[in-house]
């Protein structure tokens, strides 16, 4: 008798998931593939938006790490999706620079971008033992010395704060490899190797520095962005100090394959800008320290196309573009 | 001490208790199978803890991860399915043991000393952080190089029988681990186009296939039926870690301080800990040659240093924010959520906070023993199954943790690459263990040996300029260079005392 | 399959020599003397050193040729056969999951390794059924991991 019921349930439900068939998407659950590992900013930015997301569309977004490769066989997982809206993923700023060194032919436009949800700008930090008080200090005793003698680290080989070092310098009017770049496996590594006396410089993210900033380990000298972070009112830009025009921050996006029919993606951006204007969502980023930023669809391509155009300019001036 | 009162009202609330007991169960379990890992579990405790307080939602993190680090024990033990490189180092005698009839013995010792390796750990968190987290931080890569070093030499010790197949295993784990684009050049090598291959070899798949995979092929030669499950003893499991205490003092001792001190170094934790631990003990036994064959001296002190680095992570990444691995990265960003900034002013602004988690630490390897004693009893009934059903499901297992490492069947086949090796490996006697070992080096060994070149401007002698780097430099070179004098002098005596 | 100490020792060595000429394109990081290459390199050098010593030792103690020892259990037809057949088996699945889902896959892999052992039918299917699905619902809905689905088993998931 039992076995009749749980027949006739299962029948049931099975009748109920045929006629869900003919609704509108979404009907099952949607994955979101993250590039890079568990426990990263930008695994925890992908799984509180992924939340948001889910009470807003009402299906279970799954968020699936698939790391390594510095980013390149995450994306591809993201690229090479069915374009049907049932895989989206954060695509962060490797985007445009991994195409340029010759590690993919991905682009950002084999890519739906939907929105970019955060963006954090360079910063120029150096170790409190250090006894700079100015990045024009830096920069003199930069100039003063030959190239070679001060050595900046925080990310890996041409990844972005390699890159930002480059254009900063390439802006002040020295040769991109003045400053010898030493490889890392973050910023975290990074700001560890310069306070034990490694290195001199970590241009990565202030609020990668945060907790050393505030325990008096690491000095920020300046920001490479337009206007000051309000996380960080005292530390200026580049162009109050030195003059420099030089600009870069990194972002995260939410993208879809490119491809996507248009009232998925209508669906999918709108449900993505009430996640991103949550309590949650905005909470999460100002306690983090991550900046927070808002562009959704065309400008949000647009941004990310104005960042594959200049990076793929300062690279190649670099020898970091792949010949 | 008022302090100390306030931080145990924090923690002992029914809700944070039920939480922790919650959290241990769930570690224990996600733990307990086959290929899942505590870095798992953490991720997918991370956005349950939105909805919390500070104190439940770091006590979640902290004992289901305490606890998945010791439920994966359970898997290396029974069916040889190690669940982190860490318990590689001493998976070979836990599943000796099993073999023999004593699953229980092995894994009463790995959670007894697990637990005393975890407390150790938290009381020098407790009384020495700032100190220790001083030291941690002159660590830079010339350090880590010659850290690495002394690591890889454990190769050697460590291997059963001939040296040289013990340095043909670990030179199969460092060209497997030259695979992939995440080398300091950024530069793709051994690739061959494919975009799954940029991301290298990840060591679980590698470690399944290796231990587990070789074995389940070994199963289906010898027809499994042949094989006769072990019985097991059914003794006390705590019983004879007392005895296990009394015997091996020392080494219980040296192998949480070890694993404490080594843990603290944000760049090395426990799985160069277990490692060296068990290395060391090899070294100094009295029964070197019981080592690998089913001798829980090894385990007593690698297990005890396996927790004590889990503990000492927590040092630099309370002290300064800086994670040493996933786990400590995860709970700090999770700290930062709730408003507590790790980094020295913590302890001063919100020293009760501070000491919460501590309160916290201390339970959850407490809370271990009993939680664990249970998972042991209801695990060791795997044992009872037939092998002719049990080594299917294995494969299963095998098959889909290889898959939940990365979401990819490429793990799979990673997984059935590394069983094939390993099967042929242990058909030649060349040990699996320092395959893994130089698998989970490599990469450190490449990444501070080419940046600290480029940092020196190519100069070797910076690797010695630095006082703690000199240290361990000349440590691992007369590690290496001893035993060789000694070697020649005592042939030469020897060859004196013929003429 | 064992092969004698002279055919490990010559294995190893060209294993070095492999490595080292594979690689000879790895270019350094720009401006700088180590990069890619340097870690094969040196892995290379200290394998060939291992091989060289091997090789020397094994022609002391005699060795001349190279050899092959067959182990006891490939006499057997049945065992190599049923080694592949797990081997198989593995490759069935990477092959088959993405398209049939996991439900189906790892039912069908378990049941045929359990009839290859020699268990009774009726515990074969019921085990490999129960075990599946157990699987499935703790991996796939508790814990998240995207295991292929099968579209005509959709009520599991």
């Amino acid at each position: 008798m039992k076995f009749i019921k749980t027949i006739a349930a299962v029948g049931g439900l099975m009748a109920m998931t045929g006629a869900a068939w003919a609704q509108e998407y979404p009907e099952r659950p949607i994955q979101m593939i993250v590039p890079w590992g568990a426990g990263g900013g930008t695994d925890a930015v992908g799984r509180l938006l992924g939340a948001e997301i889910q009470k807003e569309l009402g299906v279970p977004v799954n968020v699936v790490n698939r790391t390594g490769g510095s980013g390149v066989v995450g994306h591809s997982a993201i690229a090479n999706a069915d374009p049907d809206g049932y895989t989206i993923g954060i695509m962060t700023i490797e985007i445009d620079m991994m195409h340029w060194q010759g590690l993919t032919d991905l682009t950002y436009e084999d890519f739906d971008v939907l929105a970019i949800v955060n963006s954090d700008p360079g910063g120029v930090m150096v170790s409190a033992d250090a006894g700079y008080d100015s990045v024009e200090a830096l920069l003199e005793k930069i100039k003063s010395e030959p190239a070679g003698t001060f050595k900046a680290s925080g990310t890996g080989q041409g990844g972005i704060w390699h890159v930002g070092l480059a254009g900063w310098l390439l802006s002040e009017g020295l040769a991109p490899d003045h400053v010898t770049f030493v490889p890392s496996q973050g910023a975290a590594p990074g700001l560890t190797d310069m306070v034990a006396g490694g290195v001199d410089i970590v241009p990565s993210s202030l609020a990668e520095g945060r907790s050393m900033i505030d325990a008096k380990r690491v000095v920020p000298l300046a920001t490479m962005s337009a206007d000051r972070q309000d996380a960080f009112p005292d530390v200026p830009t580049l162009a109050e100090s030195t003059g420099s025009d030089w600009n870069v921050a990194v972002w995260r996006s939410v993208a879809a394959p490119a491809g996507l029919p248009e009232d998925v993606k209508v669906k999918l951006m709108d449900a993505i800008e009430t996640a991103y204007h949550s309590d949650a969502y905005q909470d999460f980023m100002k306690d983090r320290g991550f900046g927070l930023r808002w562009a959704k669809g065309d400008d949000a391509t647009s941004i990310v196309a104005a960042d594959d155009a200049v990076f793929g300019d300062v690279m190649t001036k670099a020898g970091l573009a792949a010949e | 001490m008022s302090i100390v009162i306030e931080a145990a009202n924090l923690v002992f609330q029914p809700y944070v208790l039920l939480v922790i007991f919650g959290a241990a169960a769930f570690g224990m379990f996600v733990g307990a199978i086959p290929g899942l890992t505590a870095t798992m579990a953490t991720a997918l405790l991370v956005p349950v803890t939105f909805f919390m307080d500070p104190v439940p939602a770091i006590a979640t993190i902290v004992t289901a991860t305490a606890m998945a680090i010791f439920a994966g024990d359970i898997p290396g033990t029974l069916l040889r399915m190690p669940g982190t490189p860490a318990s590689a180092a001493y998976v070979q005698d836990a599943y000796a043991m099993t073999r023999q009839g004593r699953p229980e013995a092995a894994l009463g010792a790995s959670l007894v000393f697990s637990s005393i390796g975890g407390i150790f750990g938290t009381l020098v968190l407790i009384s020495a952080s700032p100190v220790l987290a001083e030291i941690a931080l002159k660590f830079s890569s010339f350090e880590y190089f010659w850290l690495v070093v002394l690591g890889l030499s454990c190769a050697v010790f460590i291997s059963p029988g001939s040296p040289a197949r013990g340095l043909i295993a670990l030179f199969i784990g460092l060209f497997a681990a030259t695979v992939g684009l995440d080398n300091p050049a950024a530069v793709p090598r051994y690739t061959f186009g494919s975009v799954e291959m940029m991301g290298g070899v990840q060591f679980i798949p590698a470690m399944i296939g290796l231990f587990a995979v070789s074995e389940v092929i070994r199963a289906f030669i010898k027809r499994a039926s042949d094989v006769r499950p072990p019985s097991t003893s059914g003794k006390s499991i705590f019983r004879q870690q007392a005895t296990n205490l009394v015997t091996y003092p020392v080494q219980a001792l040296r192998g949480s301080v070890l694993g404490t001190a080594i843990g603290a170094l944000p760049g090395a934790g426990a799985d160069i800990a277990a490692w060296i631990s068990y290395a060391i003990s090899k070294k100094f036994s009295k029964t070197p040659e019981k080592f690998g064959k089913g001798h829980v001296e090894g385990l007593v002190e690698a297990g005890a240093s396996n927790n004590g680095a889990m503990s000492g992570a927590w040092i630099p990444a309370l002290v300064f924010g800086i994670p040493g691995d996933s786990i400590t990265a995860i709970v700090i960003g999770v700290l930062y959520i709730k408003g507590i900034n790790p980094g020295p002013m913590v302890f001063i602004t919100q020293p009760e906070m501070i000491y919460a988690v501590f309160i916290v630490f201390l339970l959850a390897n407490v809370i271990m023993l009993p939680l664990g004693w249970i998972a042991i009893k209801g695990a060791r009934h795997v044992l009872s199954i037939p092998q002719k059903v049990l080594m299917p499901v294995i494969l299963m297992f095998c098959m889909v943790g290889s898959f939940a490492i990365n979401n990819s069947v490429f793990g799979i086949g990673l997984m059935l690459f590394f069983g094939v090796i390993g099967f042929l490996m242990e058909e030649n006697d060349i040990p699996i263990a320092p395959a893994i070992l130089g698998l989970v080096l490599g990469p450190m060994l490449e990444q501070n040996f080419v940046t600290s070149m480029i940092k020196s401007d190519g100069s070797f002698l910076a690797f010695f300029e630095r006082p703690i780097a000199a240290g361990l430099g000349l440590f691992s070179i007369a590690i290496w260079t001893i035993p060789l004098v000694l070697w020649l002098l005592h042939r030469r005596s020897a060859r004196q005392s013929l003429t | 399959m064992r092969v004698t100490d002279l055919t490990l020792g010559l294995l190893t060595l060209l294993g070095g020599i492999a490595i080292y000429l594979s690689a000879i394109n790895f270019h350094a990081i720009p401006g700088q003397d180590y990069g890619a290459g340097t870690m094969p390199r040196a892995i290379a050098f200290v394998t060939g050193l291992v091989g060289i010593f091997m090789i020397t030792k094994a022609v002391i103690a005699g060795e001349r040729l190279p050899g092959l020892q067959l182990a006891e259990w490939t006499r057997s037809g049945g065992a190599v056969l049923r080694m592949f057949a797990v081997l198989g088996l593995i490759v069935a699945y990477i092959v088959v999951s993405p398209l049939l889902g996991f439900l189906p896959t790892a039912f069908c892999v378990m049941l045929v390794a359990m009839l290859i052992l020699g268990v009774r039918i009726p515990t074969a299917i019921i085990v490999s059924a129960i075990t599946s699905v157990v699987i499935q619902q703790s991996f796939g809905k508790l814990l998240l991991v995207p295991l292929p689905r099968s579209d005509f088993l959709n009520f599991f998931w």
